[in-house]
């Protein structure tokens, strides 16, 4: 059999690639394809609540399409046909845009973000829109306006935040793979969480014009996939300098190939911050899954070596200043005067900002409005949002100095595996558990979450890798790696 | 900062940044806000006298444009997403007058 | 009491760029209500701003215009308050690093009353770049907002407070005014909101080392609104502190229809504009390279242009300032010469009859009937006395109206002048024998006899004889 028959036959846990291959050959058709994820949608997301909205008569258009291009010889990529869910804070032209609030209720975008229109250069048709912490602002998706969007392998278990939607529904086998963003973890998190790959990529690889802002100085897309190889060839889709985002970087095209199968593991040095590992609340499955992922690759060859980020000790608190500060000037654009959704009782037009926005946001959403007005007000510059960008100076030097003495660092991804619905009430608790993520957004940094473990209640745990700026394909390369180290051990142990 | 994180008037910042809250919200908030800001102390003993502030997660500098149109949406378009419509031709917000010359203030 | 007055302004102008400072739409005044609008001016959720070279261009041009400091490293911030006219609810804005700072402008000639004000250096403390808001047109119950302007590139001088009376704040206006058109960066049509200003007043006894508190007055549209506000505020404020009041910080409005400022905040209601840098938005670094190239393309102040007129031109301060106060005028005077003509008769005729001509026909340069081609060719005519004065006024009228020019319309009329002194004998003794008084008259060397003899002259020519040739005969056939 075929691999790409074997795809066939295995849509819901297929990738990419493979439903490339099929495509290519011939073996199933764009709207075959679609209309198998469709009716895995039908079956399960009343259970699991990942997509917002599936406008399945569009999406079989788009897939009708499609193989009347490929069946003219026209089709646009290798890739054309293909289906790929979008996390519901990028804009897509003719679509609602909601960013999972009820303040954007009714909107309908008049335009594509950029990786939008990179996709459908490509014929990749944009398959739902996938549900998530309102504005991106959450590590659960339990802040979403409309639902509560359930871990597949638990479902009363949260899918991990903000892209929750996107990790879930790739997850469940109702997307091959989904964009999602990432301002401090919210793409590696939830794939940790959920048992996918998450990628974010180098801050300016990806153009974010299009991608609705939390906080402009750390927000990133990236893909959320079944695996390595997969986030690689999205990431090729979705990449490139783009005029229209002043923080797009030159030379920021990525090809896929580069992420080759002759990978020598054994030059490859990993770094371990000891920081890492003094983390309070980490707990032992985790760094059980940690330390068995370091062991992957020291019986490899590797060179296993400790660094020091002595700053990250700042980091949440710097984050969270940086963050809030950004996100409440985002934000503020969002009052119900020229779009969404106005509520005027007394045709004041106070009163229309107040109402508008006490009705439309959220409770999270106003915490962090609340304090990033707070630091950026007149007398408190200095002490936060000053000092704060100053510890991101301090933690972007230990990052250069650990990459001086290594080529990627390991570590995990959350302290924790997926928890049940509701037991992470303390803000300050939650703000806590991104540590590990965090830091990259800071910094710019590439990073990955990969697959690893699984903890007692058959959770899965991934573990972190993060490289340098711009290092995507050495990244790519040893996750891609690891993917296949690690499967090899696991059926050792079997 | 030190004691002053202790009392944030909560009411003032919301005002700013123009949410309605109610008691409740307001003094739930106060005790969030007033855990976060404590907790970011820590901030206040580090020496950061000698240390730059970065602003930006990369260091390029000049991305400007060059002065070409790049073409406008259409009056329809705008006001199928406006809340209210005066005309067919403005956006409809209750009366105001801006305190100052029409510009920035 | 007597009383010193300190007067500083902020004055916006609108650059004129092709497009936005921060999206492609059209950079365009006229357009029907909301058509020049896209997601990014609109602020749509997602979209990002890109800074328009030309925006930057023309602000670093308008600060060395200004002799101002230019920052090599430089940022744009966001300055945040919600207002509906705003689209983000944030202006972006530049807090701590403006392109320009610490410069100067030289002011002199008159003042709106007329008076003559002495040259004097007013500072200029910066000249940031900002994107202009949307227009809102209010009715009784509620506003409509047109965003086309929202995102126009808008730069901000702020001057400091070194003026101190209305007339030197409206020569400042002017000479601001004229940089820019000089430096091709904006109309500067107050009636089309190119040009706005806020001024800064505070007022305080003759003598007395301590400030008092300042008031800033908005919503001038006019160039004499600000002058005449000014004088409102000097004696609103003289008034408060004779009758031992006391002034406080203040922004007031002011209602042109009757000539009074209002209050409309005092300093307790101050905003909080919580500025941060712009994260959208990567800093600007101006190299030394890019720094010269720029210093070359820095056209002539019209200061240095009204001392070269008078060098080059030999022709009065007076003229020249006049001359160059309008970059047009000083463009078309120069034209002029370049077709031979004389500079002081030039200068004489475009500011006695062309100015006069222009205004009363509402017309500016770029609009002007007549070419400095055929200008030169009249004046010209004159100095060549193919024509005299008097015909010349008349050719000019012809011209301003039909757009023809000189030759042709003397050709046409056969206004030539005659210079033939056998035919211009002819008359002079034709005068003489009607006028026997007046002869007598001029014999006894009454000066105002030659005056009606040649009139007489030039009334049998049609007033196409040469004056001089005839006064000169007449003084030779009457004695
Ligand atoms: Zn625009």
């Amino acid at each position: 059999m075929s691999a790409a028959q074997k795809f066939v036959n295995k849509i819901d846990s297929g990738t990419i690639h493979e439903a490339s291959d099929a495509l290519e050959t011939g073996q199933i058709s764009s709207l075959e394809l679609c209309q198998n994820l469709i009716g895995r949608h039908d079956d399960i997301d009343g259970k699991i609540n990942g997509f917002l909205s599936l406008d399945t008569s569009q999406i079989l258009e788009d897939a009708n399409a499609s193989d009347a291009r490929r069946k003219n010889g026209k089709q646009l990529s290798r890739y054309d046909g293909i289906p790929i869910a979008i996390k519901d804070n990028l804009s897509v032209k003719g679509q609602t845009c909601g960013c999972a609030s009820k303040i954007l209720e009714g909107f309908i975008s008049p335009y594509n973000a950029t990786v939008i229109n990179n996709l459908q250069k490509n014929g990749v048709i944009c398959f739902g829109r996938t549900n998530m912490d309102e504005f991106a602002m959450g590590s659960t998706t339990e802040f979403s306006a409309y639902k509560k969007t359930s871990n597949p392998w638990d479902i009363n278990r949260v899918p991990g935040g903000s892209s929750g939607g996107s990790a879930a529904v790739v997850s469940s086998g109702q997307a091959l793979a989904a964009l999602g963003s990432d301002t401090g973890g919210s793409i590696r998190q939830p794939a940790s969480f959920c048992g996918v790959v998450g990628l974010k990529p180098t801050y300016g690889r990806v153009s974010r014009y299009g991608l609705v802002a939390f906080a402009s100085s750390l927000d990133q897309i990236g893909p959320i996939t079944r695996d390595v190889k997969d986030a690689a060839i999205l990431l090729e889709l979705i990449s490139g300098r783009d005029e229209l985002d002043s923080t797009s970087l030159p030379n920021s095209d990525f090809n896929h190939h580069e992420v080759g199968n002759d990978f020598d593991v054994s030059s490859l040095r990993i770094g371990i911050p000891k920081e890492f590992l003094e983390i309070d609340g980490l707990s032992s499955e985790v760094n059980d899954a940690f330390e068995k992922s370091i062991s992957v690759f020291r019986s490899r060859g590797c060179d296993i070596v400790d660094v020091k980020l002595p700053s990250i000790a700042y980091a949440v608190s710097s984050y969270y200043i940086i963050a809030t500060a950004e996100a409440s000037s985002n934000l503020s654009r969002f009052d119900g005067i020229r779009y969404g959704n106005r509520i005027d009782r007394t045709s004041d037009l106070l009163d229309i900002y107040l109402d508008t926005r006490e009705n439309g946001f959220g409770e999270e959403v106003k915490r962090r409005i609340l304090l990033g007005t707070y630091v950026l007000s007149s007398g408190y510059y200095d002490a936060y949002y000053l000092r704060a960008q100053k510890i991101r100076t301090l933690i972007r030097d230990d990052f250069n100095n650990a990459f001086n003495n290594c080529d990627l660092i390991l570590s995990p991804v959350s302290p924790v595996s997926a928890y049940p619905f509701g037991s992470v009430s303390d803000p300050l608790q939650m703000y806590l558990s991104d540590i590990y993520t965090i830091p990259v957004n800071l910094v710019g940094n590439c990073a990955i979450s990969v697959p690893a473990s699984f903890d007692g209640d058959g959770m899965p745990i991934g573990i972190q890798l993060i490289g340098n700026s711009m290092d995507e394909i050495r990244l790519l390369q040893a996750a891609h790696w690891f993917e296949f180290a690690n499967e090899m051990e696991k059926n050792d142990e079997v | 900062m030190n004691e002053k994180s202790q009392d944030v008037d909560i009411r003032h910042i919301a005002n700013l940044a123009r949410l309605n809250l109610n008691d409740g919200e307001i003094s739930r908030y106060e005790t969030d806000i007033n855990a976060i800001l404590s907790y970011a102390e820590q901030l206040s003993k580090v020496d950061l006298s000698d240390v730059s502030p970065t602003a930006h997660a990369a260091s390029i500098t000049n991305v400007i444009r060059s002065d070409e149109e790049r073409g406008s949406m259409t009056r329809s378009e705008l006001l199928d997403n406006a809340p209210d419509v005066l005309d067919d031709e403005l956006i409809k917000v209750p009366v105001v007058i801006r305190h100052g010359s029409e510009g920035p203030a | 009491m007597k009383f010193d007055v300190v007067i500083g302004l902020e004055v916006h102008v609108q650059i004129r760029t092709n497009t936005k400072m921060f999206c492609g739409c059209s950079n365009r005044y006229g357009a029907e209500p909301n058509t020049l609008v896209c997601p990014v001016c609109m602020g749509y959720p997602g979209v990002l701003p890109v800074p328009n070279k030309e925006g930057i261009r023309n602000t670093l041009l308008a600060g060395l215009m200004c002799e101002c400091k230019i920052a090599l490293y430089s940022k744009f911030d966001r300055k945040s308050y919600f207002y509906p006219d705003m689209p983000k609810n944030y202006q972006i804005s530049q807090y701590d690093l403006p392109f320009c700072e610490d410069g100067k402008l030289v002011i002199s000639g008159k003042g709106l009353s007329q008076e003559l004000i002495a040259t004097k250096t007013i500072g200029i403390t910066r000249i940031h770049l900002e994107e202009d808001v949307a227009k809102s047109t209010h009715f009784k119950q509620y506003s409509g907002i047109d965003f086309n302007r929202a995102g126009v590139p808008l730069m901000e001088v702020v001057s400091e407070p070194d003026m101190t009376t209305p007339d030197e704040a409206y020569a400042y206006l002017t000479a601001l005014k004229q940089i820019m058109q000089y430096a091709d960066i904006s109309d500067c049509d107050m009636e089309k909101g190119q040009m706005r200003c806020d001024v800064n007043i505070s007022v305080k006894p003759s003598g007395s080392p301590t400030l008092n508190a300042k008031t800033e007055v908005k919503n001038l549209n006019s160039f004499k609104a600000i002058h005449k506000s000014l004088h409102y505020e000097i004696e609103r404020q003289s008034d408060v502190l004779e009758s031992k009041g006391h002034l406080v910080q203040q922004t007031r409005g002011w209602n042109d229809d009757i000539g009074e400022t209002y209050i409309m905040r005092t300093k307790e209601d101050a905003a909080d504009y919580r500025y941060f840098p712009e994260p959208d938005l990567m800093p600007i670094e101006i190299s030394s390279d890019y720094l010269e190239e720029l210093k070359k393309e820095v056209p002539e102040t019209p200061g240095q242009r009204c001392a070269r007129f008078i060098q080059e031109f030999s022709i009065p301060e007076y003229d020249a300032s006049v001359l160059t106060s309008d970059k047009a005028c000083a463009d078309y005077f120069e034209q002029c010469i370049r077709f031979g003509s004389n500079p002081k008769k030039t200068s004489n005729w475009i500011m006695v009859e062309l100015l006069r001509e222009l205004s009363q026909s509402n017309k500016t340069f770029d609009k002007c009937p007549i070419s400095p081609k055929d200008f030169a060719e009249l004046i010209l005519l004159i100095t060549d006395n193919t024509i005299n004065g008097k015909i010349a006024k008349t050719v000019f009228n012809d011209m301003f109206s039909s757009r023809k020019s000189a030759s042709v319309i003397i050709d046409e009329k056969g206004l030539k002048q005659v210079t033939d002194t056998k035919e211009i004998l002819e008359f002079v003794k034709r005068a003489i024998e009607n006028n026997p008084i007046p002869v007598q008259q001029l014999k006894e060397g009454k000066a105002s006899a030659l005056n009606f003899l040649v009139g007489q002259v030039m009334k049998f020519s049609k007033g196409k004889a040469n004056p001089q040739l005839a006064s000169e005969m007449i003084k030779k056939e009457s004695s």
